[in-house]
């Protein structure tokens, strides 16, 4: 199936340099993300891949640049992005329940010291009724698996009702069964309009689960479909090292996939 | 000078030299605060020893006290491999609750003897440099004194037989367990080492002293060192000179030397920490206000570049102004970019610059 | 001694409760407990509990300069809660601001940038606190029982610190009660509360004062050095029993006030027994007990559910741990 590619942007960064410290970690990025897609970001370990993502959600202070979230501007941010924070980033062990996690997608509009209400319990329900969660609604997150685990995460940006989804390795310590999991719920956030933005690591996936991709070595080295930019030469120029993405691309797989060559749509 | 007082910094600089030894590897493992778990939990180990052994000089007592300092570490991994409580707490649960336990003992049996409740957090090297060994009609100095020193040689002893190891672990333990050094046996071993001097420590320097001498000069020489022997030196320098300080200040106020030496060796510390020629605050400041300037420059030259209308867009540009006029008049310096008609307009030399990103240069 | 109690004892038991001066104890003492124990979840969460230690220590730095102060000013030195507080709040947040400015700006870890402002901050406090008591002139007037700080004294409490104590309790518990959901997200998950609009230094700065007063209203009575047992404790046992964070907090409150109450009791009743460990050795008994004995999460019951498991599957569960 093919997508209205090109037509709304879901996201555009014009000309952002980052640094932490005095080291920029992100220099001069121009990237565009059209609605719609599913968009993988790659490239070595300190590129700046979830540098990329912070400054999208307005963590890290940016030296000179611009980010547009939609027709806004990024300072405008409150509910344009959901975030999935990696794996290992999250406590397990938080005494929360998959409903109280799901309901604190509703505080960017509730702001300072208002409570959660009727409408806000309600939006969470069906938001976990939507990622298929009920029968574990009042499950401690840790009891969850893997998959559940990330399905819980994606109510609560389902609950945001954000245009624009970032996800930081979602796959990174997962099963391959949670893996196919999560790789179903993001297509299927794809089907209703959503942009997903996903930092991603395993070279050998990225044909399969994005449409397009960012190699991103603190310089945009590549950025559009995966045919176009998922070439030796630009993995090469973005891990600066052949043995590492000498064996990531199955190239009879790229040939029988994309025998248009250039400007074709990922099919599914 | 009294010889009392020569006994008293000879006492402290050896307990320097043992403690700061100790915390080299706490500090390098990133497990310093073991040491103030330690430093609590050998207590009852000390007052439970007294009552059975009933002889403060007993070696019994000093190998039973430091087995208990053990004991808190064992209880603390077997409580953190439960699973059931943050690491950090599970710690402070342990050592707390073994303070009590000889704070409690020690009020209710012994408050008449040696351990006075004060003398657990300064201890009191007064006493202990009055308490000489003489052996043979000789008088040779305070027991204490040779007690830390046979810490200290058996500490050296360690270093020196396991410094490869140790100097693995420290940095890499996966590898170290690749290369089968049982980074766990050596461990262990070494946090013995580390109990049996924090108990051989408590009676003259109390447990807020030991853990400042362990923590503090490690963490000014991790800041100075490039390898492990430069840290231990360094460490075990510093630790004299606080204790030589600290005694001195000491004897000046009239009070018991272990709050001022651990005062000394709090400033050398910050000393270090502000003033360290490469890993100091100061010139850490210096070299990121330089690097960022750097950074301005490039990225100043970059927008011109990329436009070609000679004026500077700097609606892209999030810095203050004053920054923007420092980086212009480098670049007009350095002739990146010259000034024509009140507009700026980019050098070949400037966009040579512009387009090179070398980023080993910010480093 | 410890003993089961005599008649005469009972006796002496009841005579306290009606004892004024006792009560007060008593009841700063359980608006203590109730306040760490709420606030150390949050630091319990945070992971941060070795943070109370610090900031708990460092206090002490606090109260002798302020203790000083008013020496030189007034020419006695003043116990009065009303004016040390102020110097263990200041001394307590500037500790931990220090270790952070550390943490931030050298290759020093978190762990030696907590453990070098403990010994900077405590050993200087024990210094001015010798020196204050030592034989030699000047005397300063005031100048008993301040090494009660170091252990903590409940006895030593007026009504005037308890006034002290309560007001500086409420400000935290309705800082806690306003800000709950604000705390509640930002120590689960920074990055997402900042991502939907929240100004998370500021929630952070809340949380961090909430903190320190939580910790340096029981200095008084616990003692600088077991504070942190008061503030970590409670709230890692009532993490055995809870599935929520509400519950959680308050379970550790009511948790914290039973330790402090019975610890204070007993303090009182016995000569020689300062209340600061009785305290800490009630509450780590409860915590045993709840490691050992909570449904689902206790050992016991852990032990039992894989009995369960492996018989019903007849065959070794693999193992979870890797290291």
């Amino acid at each position: 199936m093919s997508h209205k590619i090109g037509s709304e942007i879901a996201l555009k960064i014009q000309r952002l340099t980052v640094a932490y410290d005095s080291t920029p970690a992100l220099w001069d990025v121009s990237l565009v993300v059209p609605a719609g897609v599913v968009m993988g970001i790659v490239g070595p370990n300190g590129a700046g891949k979830s540098t990329l993502l912070k400054s999208v959600l307005g963590i890290v202070p940016k030296l000179s640049g611009e980010i547009h979230i939609g027709q806004t501007s990024a300072s405008n941010r409150k509910n344009q992005v959901g975030y999935i924070p990696q794996k290992t980033t999250i406590d397990w062990d938080f005494p929360i329940t998959v409903r109280e996690l799901v309901l604190m997608g509703t505080y960017g509009t509730l702001g300072w010291f208002r409570r959660v209400g009727k409408m806000e319990r309600k939006r969470a329900n069906d938001a976990i009724a939507r990622v298929e969660m009920d029968p574990y609604a009042d499950r401690l997150i840790g009891e969850l698996s893997g998959g559940q685990q990330q399905r819980a995460f994606l109510a609560r940006a389902f609950v945001q009702d954000a245009p624009l989804l970032l996800m930081d390795e979602p796959f990174s310590g997962v099963d391959a069964t949670t893996e196919k999991t999560i790789v179903g719920l993001m297509h299927q956030m794809r089907e209703q309009g959503k942009t997903l933005l996903v930092v991603h690591h395993d070279l050998s996936t990225v044909i399969d689960y994005f449409d397009q991709i960012t190699l991103l070595n603190r310089e945009i080295i590549g950025t559009g479909e995966v045919s176009r930019i998922f070439n030796q030469s630009l993995l090469q120029k973005a891990y600066g090292d052949s043995s590492v993405t000498k064996h990531a691309i199955p190239s009879e797989k790229l040939d029988a996939r994309y025998t248009d060559g250039e400007g074709n749509q990922l099919a599914d | 000078m009294t010889s009392l007082l020569i006994w008293t910094c000879a006492i402290s600089v050896v307990t320097a030299c043992a403690c700061s030894i100790c915390g080299v590897y706490l500090v390098a493992k990133r497990e310093a605060l073991i040491s103030d778990g330690l430093g609590h939990a050998v207590l009852p180990g000390i007052i439970v020893g007294f009552l059975i052994f009933a002889d403060r000089n007993s070696p019994w007592l000093l190998i039973f006290a430091a087995f208990t300092g053990l004991g808190m570490v064992i209880f603390f991994q077997l409580l953190r491999r439960t699973k059931l409580v943050d690491v950090d707490a599970s710690l402070g649960i342990v050592f707390s609750a073994m303070f009590s336990g000889g704070v409690i003992i020690s009020s209710q049996n012994l408050r008449n003897i040696h351990f006075h409740p004060e003398c657990i957090i300064d201890g009191n090297i007064a006493a202990a440099a009055l308490d000489t060994l003489i052996i043979g009609g000789y008088d040779l100095g305070p027991r204490t004194f040779w007690v830390m020193l046979t810490v200290l040689a058996i500490l050296i002893f360690f270093v020196v037989l396991l410094y490869k190891e140790m100097n693995v672990m420290s940095f890499d333990e996966l590898f170290a367990k690749g290369i089968h050094l049982h980074p766990n046996r050596i461990h262990m071993i070494w946090l013995g080492l580390v109990s049996l001097t924090t108990v051989c420590a408590f009676e003259t320097a109390g447990s807020i002293l030991v853990v400042a001498l362990m923590i503090a000069p490690p963490a000014a020489a991790y800041l100075l060192s490039k390898g492990m022997l430069d840290f231990f030196i360094w460490s075990g320098l510093i630790a004299v000179v606080s204790a030589l300080a600290g005694v001195f200040l000491g004897y000046n106020l009239d009070i018991s030397p272990a709050g001022p030496i651990a005062c000394c060796a709090g400033i050398s510390f910050l000393s270090v920490a502000l003033f360290a020629p490469k890993q100091g605050l100061i010139s850490k400041i210096i070299k990121r206000s330089k690097q960022r300037h750097l950074l301005f420059k490039k990225i100043f030259l970059r927008a011109m570049e990329q436009n070609h209308s000679g004026r500077l867009d700097d609606s892209n540009l999030l810095w203050t102004r004053r920054e923007q006029d420092l980086v212009v008049r480098q670049c007009l310096r350095e002739r990146l970019v010259i000034e024509q008609n009140g507009d700026y307009i980019i050098t070949n030399l400037g966009l040579e610059e512009a387009t090179s990103t070398n980023f080993e240069f910010f480093k | 001694m410890l003993a089961t109690p005599t008649a005469r004892e009972i006796n002496l038991l009841t005579d306290l409760f009606e004892d004024y001066t006792f009560r007060v104890v008593l009841f700063g003492t359980s608006i203590i407990g109730a306040c760490s124990g709420g606030v150390g979840c949050f630091a319990y969460l945070r992971k941060q509990s070795l943070i109370g230690d610090v900031i708990s220590h460092s206090s002490l730095l606090g109260i002798m300069v302020l203790f000083l102060l008013s020496y030189l000013l007034t020419g006695t030195g003043s116990k009065s809660l009303w004016i040390l507080m102020p110097g263990a709040l200041l001394a307590g947040t500037s500790a931990l601001l220090l270790t952070r400015l550390l943490f931030n700006h050298t290759k020093l870890k978190s762990d030696t940038s907590l453990g070098v402002m403990l010994a900077i901050f405590f050993g200087s406090g024990v210094m001015l606190l010798r020196w204050v008591q030592r034989a030699s002139d000047p005397v300063i007037p005031g100048r008993r029982g301040l090494n009660d700080y170091l252990f903590g004294m409940a006895a030593a409490m007026t009504t005037d610190d308890l006034w002290m104590i309560g007001s500086l309790a409420i400000a935290a518990t309705l800082t806690l009660m306003l800000c709950w959901k604000e705390f509640k997200i930002y120590v689960f998950d920074s990055t997402f509360t900042h991502s939907i609009g929240y100004r998370t230094t500021l929630i952070d700065n809340l949380l961090l004062i909430t903190l320190v007063i939580a910790i340096v209203i029981g200095i008084q009575a616990v003692g600088v050095v077991l504070m942190i047992a008061l503030l970590i404790t409670p709230a890692s046992t009532a993490r055995q029993w809870t599935k929520s964070l509400g519950s959680m907090v308050i379970l550790s409150a009511m948790i914290g006030v039973f330790s402090c109450a019975v610890g204070c009791t007993i303090s009182a009743n016995y000569a020689n027994m300062p209340t600061g460990p009785v305290i800490v050795l009630v509450a780590t008994a409860i915590f045993l007990f709840s490691l050992l004995f909570a449904p689902q999460r206790g050992i016991i019951a852990r032990a039992l559910a894989r009995r369960k498991y492996s018989l019903s599957i007849d065959r070794h569960q693999p193992s979870e741990e890797v290291i």
